[in-house]
């Protein structure tokens, strides 16, 4: 999901939200300096964040030779789109095949119904999101679900009748979005399972993600999808069970990989993009055209059909990769930003091979929705992602000053690695994806798309004046998820459902886990980071892992146990902030002191640099624990800066004017800002009250 | 009648000595008001990040750093809404001092105007004279502005609601600036009534006024439309050129702040010009 407009939502709200304060600044003197030699833990003993375990290593990605992941659960299908106004519907059947990849008998399944989240205003979607999600609002009339028609073994039996509705997560009664059907005979360990389903998709007018505006259709989250079964050890579970959660404003994906072979009817001038590869199209006897898509080592599958695509072809060779054929499909009225569509696509998967690790799949389809559908853009699905011109209006723009549309791109490629092979659960870790992935924008795009100006005076839906901003990176906007108004409100890792509202969920599962991996980086350097990075995408691929997992991949690369960082970080609300409490020269002693302080409650280690007046430099290390740290250093020549974080903040540091001490106050800085704002107030007044 | 001629004399009287004096005076106040506001700003600004780089980082313009620790701490708000209303106390300062000041430039205008008719009434004397009927003056004119803005909301509204479209938009803006141009040129004629004739009244001299706009419809309107494009342009040019100059060093601020202020001195001229030609134009009608 694309982060621009949460991310910018997320900022004005905690520039407006009522501040915490501060923690009280501890006395200025060095005469009053309390030190606190106690460790850490015994400064605040409020537990952490409780966290799923390492996987047990039985559970790390098998690979079967010609085969990218562990194929558990297998869809066929067929389905027919009805476009006809009223109709709006998919009608679907589906043989599933399942292994039991347990050592012990399963005795039922689950299923998620997703498109019952829509069903009404009763269901834990809606009275989560108070239908309204991403800045959409649920049209009144847009109501869509999902029904199950027929569901049986391959032997035949009857599992309809057994089929009921379950709310593990909330029990909420009136939430359709998870059912459950107890087997006759239970599936045994290693042995498959085959049922045969038929089900019709009402869909629902674009509001989340999935739907229909006008003729436009993006259908996810549109079958009876099975659940994960978590053997015991698996995502350090310590009992086997089904992880199958409902429906929330604020979950996104957890699946089981598998293999997707799907024929999709629609009328005949209808354009179809969809996960996977097009293995070819015929006419369908009841009318329209069917294409068949087939994909494998995937956890999803997600299509879109609109009679008013236009599309653009790129094959795309890496060496040492397979060749991807990326195809846009954009809005006729939008044919002028096919190129942009490619190019973003192709950098982006350039980047991710020279980065990362290669893209594995043979297509990536990349959609621009319907203006009035634009619910359903800035989405990542397996091999399809969408952006949208609507939410990035800039884009229309014939000069490209702010490259949204290629920002959102990049973002939602880059769910492909994080969501679609390491496949995480997005339900209950959701910083795994969405956090990872807005890390990755923060390494990608500076190279790749270098923002120059991103504030514009609309009028009439016409960018008038672009103002001359430089628009610094968003990443450098993101430390307002260190603020405490932010982490004091509980640890980053949670449940998707647990976080206080969709802001709670958006700046804990984007800004915060980038700005956290960010100041991982400046802890262990650029290079260590790079391998960590790509050593978790190698060994997690198609693996779901846990945030331990990456937490132990981090420590191992590094060679150092990092286990005190990701606790603080990850699973406590402590607050990171270090500062220059004051430099103090000791005319007697010929010395000067100079005092760094903990502000906050966070540990990190320090190397602060002093740099002289003939510009000699000395390194001060602490290990950041006490609550100060008294330097005392000579005099002469005189100290002119002291900088706490000279190789780069870490942005999880909440304040940023106490990290560096200077010797004087620069005076043009602060002159410039007020003449500018005399000079202002000049204009404004002239402008408003200019009649005499 | 050419307004060409209104125009010409119009520009040679606000260039007069006497009317650069009643200038000086309206850019003296608003730089002034201008100055108080700088200065506070200064100190919160520079108190806040005393003895820290992010002092030096502010050169550059607004950093992000600044604009976060700004703005997430405690008391933030409260500073900035303290800003905020000083600002506005400045500029309604501002609005009664032109108000008040309004007589004695049209007394130094007419002056101008009728070369030679006489000794010159002191600047302040003159804008003591007439602070009542200005202020009244202005007064009506605040009615009219309220009224037209009031229905034209109403129709912009309107048209929002039944998905007028971008053109709907456009013109509505347009029509919008050019009556605000057209009551501030009916006004200032209606001040030019009061120092001309005396009459105290300000009903008697917006009649004047608007009898005078309505008989001289055509050379009425371009005039405003002249003056209008003018005071766009060079408000345009005041801000552009404030803009290319680089402020990251303290001269650097020192000369965008000489910039700043001649644009802010060129913008109030021209609005004494537009006062100037309406002047000039009633003068030549009657
Ligand atoms: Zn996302």
């Amino acid at each position: 999901m694309n982060t621009r407009t949460i991310l910018i939502a997320m900022l004005v709200a905690a520039c407006c939200a009522p501040i915490l304060t501060r923690g009280a600044q501890p006395p200025g003197t060095t005469a009053t300096v309390v030190r606190l030699p106690a460790p850490v833990e015994a400064l605040d003993p409020r537990p952490l964040a409780p966290i799923a375990a390492s996987s047990d290593p039985a559970f790390r990605p098998k690979r079967t030779p010609g085969e990218l992941s562990d194929r558990v659960v297998s869809y066929t299908m067929q389905a027919t789109l009805d476009p006809s106004p009223g109709v709006k519907s998919v009608t679907g059947k589906q043989r599933l095949t399942w292994r039991n990849p347990s050592d012990a008998p399963v005795g039922e399944l689950q299923f998620h119904l997703y498109l019952n989240a829509f069903r009404d205003r009763e269901s834990t979607f809606m009275r989560e999101s108070g239908g309204k999600l991403r800045g959409d609002i649920m049209p009144e009339d847009g109501w869509g679900n999902i029904e199950v028609t027929s569901m049986a073994t391959a032997a035949g039996e009857d599992l309809l009748p057994r089929l009921e509705f379950i709310q593990p997560d909330d029990g909420n009664v009136e939430d359709r979005t998870v059912a459950r059907v107890p087997l006759t005979t239970p599936v045994a360990p290693g042995q498959t399972i085959e049922l045969d389903m038929s089900f019709v998709s009402k869909l629902p007018k674009i509001f989340a993600r999935t739907g229909h505006a006008g003729n436009f259709f993006f259908v996810g989250q549109w079958y009876p999808k099975l659940g994960v079964y978590e053997p015991k050890g698996m995502r350090g579970r310590t009992d086997s069970g089904w992880n199958c959660h409902q429906f929330h404003a604020n979950s996104e994906f957890y699946a089981d990989f598998g293999v997707y072979d799907v024929e999709l009817t629609v009328p005949e001038n209808f354009t179809v993009g969809a996960t996977g590869a097009l293995l070819g199209g015929r006419p369908s006897p009841d009318g329209g055209v069917t294409y068949h898509y087939r994909q494998a080592d995937v956890h999803d599958f997600a299509w879109t059909a609109d009679d008013n695509f236009v599309t653009g072809e790129r094959t795309v060779s890496i060496e040492g990769a397979s060749d991807v054929k990326v195809t846009a499909l954009v809005q006729a009225e939008h044919a002028a930003t096919l190129e942009r569509h490619l190019d973003a696509s192709e950098k982006s998967l350039r980047w991710f091979h020279a980065n990362i690790g290669p893209y594995p799949y043979e297509t990536l389809t990349c959609v621009d929705p319907q203006e009035d559908g634009d619910g359903a853009g800035g989405m990542e699905y397996p091999t399809l992602i969408t952006a949208g011109i609507a939410t990035t209006s800039e884009g229309t723009l014939p000069e490209v000053d702010d490259p949204l549309l290629e920002i959102v791109i990049f973002h939602e490629f880059a769910h492909q690695y994080w969501y679609g092979m390491v496949a995480s659960n997005e339900f209950e870790e959701p910083w795994m994806d969405e956090g990872i992935t807005s890390y990755s924008e923060d390494l990608g795009l500076p190279d790749l798309w270098p923002a120059k100006r991103s504030a514009y005076v609309a009028y009439g839906g016409v960018n008038v004046l672009c103002l001359p901003f430089e628009n610094p990176a968003l990443a450098e906007f993101s430390r307002f998820a260190a603020q405490r108004s932010v982490v004091r409100r509980g640890p980053l890792i949670n449940q998707s459902w647990g976080y206080k509202g969709a802001y709670g969920y958006g700046v804990n599962a984007y800004p915060r886990p980038a700005i956290a991996l960010q100041s991982l980086r400046i802890l262990v350097g650029d290079e260590t980071m790079r391998r960590i990075l790509r050593t978790y995408f190698d060994r997690w691929k198609f693996g779901h892992p846990t945030s331990q997992d990456f937490f132990d991949v981090a420590s191992e690369v590094s060679g150092r146990d990092l286990q005190w960082y990701f606790d603080q970080a990850f699973r406590s609300d402590r607050l990171l902030d270090y500062g220059v409490q004051s430099v103090e020269t000791r005319e007697q002693q010929d010395t000067v002191d100079v005092i760094l302080e903990r502000v906050g409650d966070a540990v990190f280690p320090i190397d602060a640099r002093v740099t002289r007046a003939d510009g000699s430099m000395e390194t001060l290390s602490w290990d950041g624990r006490s609550a100060q740290r008294v330097f005392t250093i000579a005099r002469l020549p005189a100290v002119q800066r002291v900088d706490v974080y000279p190789n780069g903040s870490p942005r999880l540091d909440a304040f940023a004017t106490n990290d560096t001490w200077t010797e004087r106050t620069d005076r043009a800085g602060p002159a410039r800002l007020a003449t500018d704002c005399g000079l202002l107030f000049e204009h404004l007044t002239l402008l408003l009250l200019g009649a005499f | 009648m050419n307004p060409l001629l209104a125009i010409a004399r119009g520009i040679r009287a606000a260039s007069s000595s006497g009317s650069l004096v009643a200038l000086g005076w309206i850019y003296g106040v608003l730089a002034a008001l201008a100055a108080i506001l700088t200065i506070v700003v200064y100190t919160v600004v520079s108190l806040g990040v005393a003895r820290s780089g992010v002092a030096g980082q502010l050169r550059s313009g607004l950093p992000t750093d600044w604009l976060i620790d700004t703005f997430t701490q405690p008391g933030a708000g409260s500073k900035f809404i303290a800003i905020l209303m000083l600002a506005v106390a400045l500029a309604v300062v501002y609005a009664a001092a032109s108000v008040a000041l309004s007589g004695g430039v049209v007394a130094r205008l007419l002056g101008s105007l009728e070369a030679g008719s006489g000794e010159r009434e002191p600047f302040l004397a003159a804008c003591g004279r007439f602070a009542g009927p200005m202020l009244r003056v202005a007064l009506i004119e605040v009615v009219f502005l309220v009224v037209v803005g009031g229905v034209l909301a109403i129709v912009w509204v309107a048209g929002l609601a039944g998905d007028a479209g971008n053109a709907f938009a456009w013109i509505s803006l347009g029509v919008l600036v050019i009556a605000i141009a057209v009551i501030t040129g009916v006004s200032d004629v209606a001040r030019v009534h009061v120092v001309a004739t005396g009459d105290r009244s300000a009903v008697a001299a917006w009649r004047d006024a608007l009898a005078h706009a309505a008989r001289r419809a055509p050379v009425f309107i371009v005039v405003v439309v002249f003056n209008l494009v003018v005071a766009a342009a060079v408000a345009w040019i005041a801000v552009t050129l404030h803009g290319t100059i680089q402020r990251e060093t303290g001269t650097g601020v020192l000369i965008g702040l000489a910039v700043g202020q001649v644009g802010v001195l060129g913008r109030i001229w021209v609005r004494i010009v537009a006062l100037s030609t309406q002047a000039s134009l009633r003068r030549l009608a009657a």
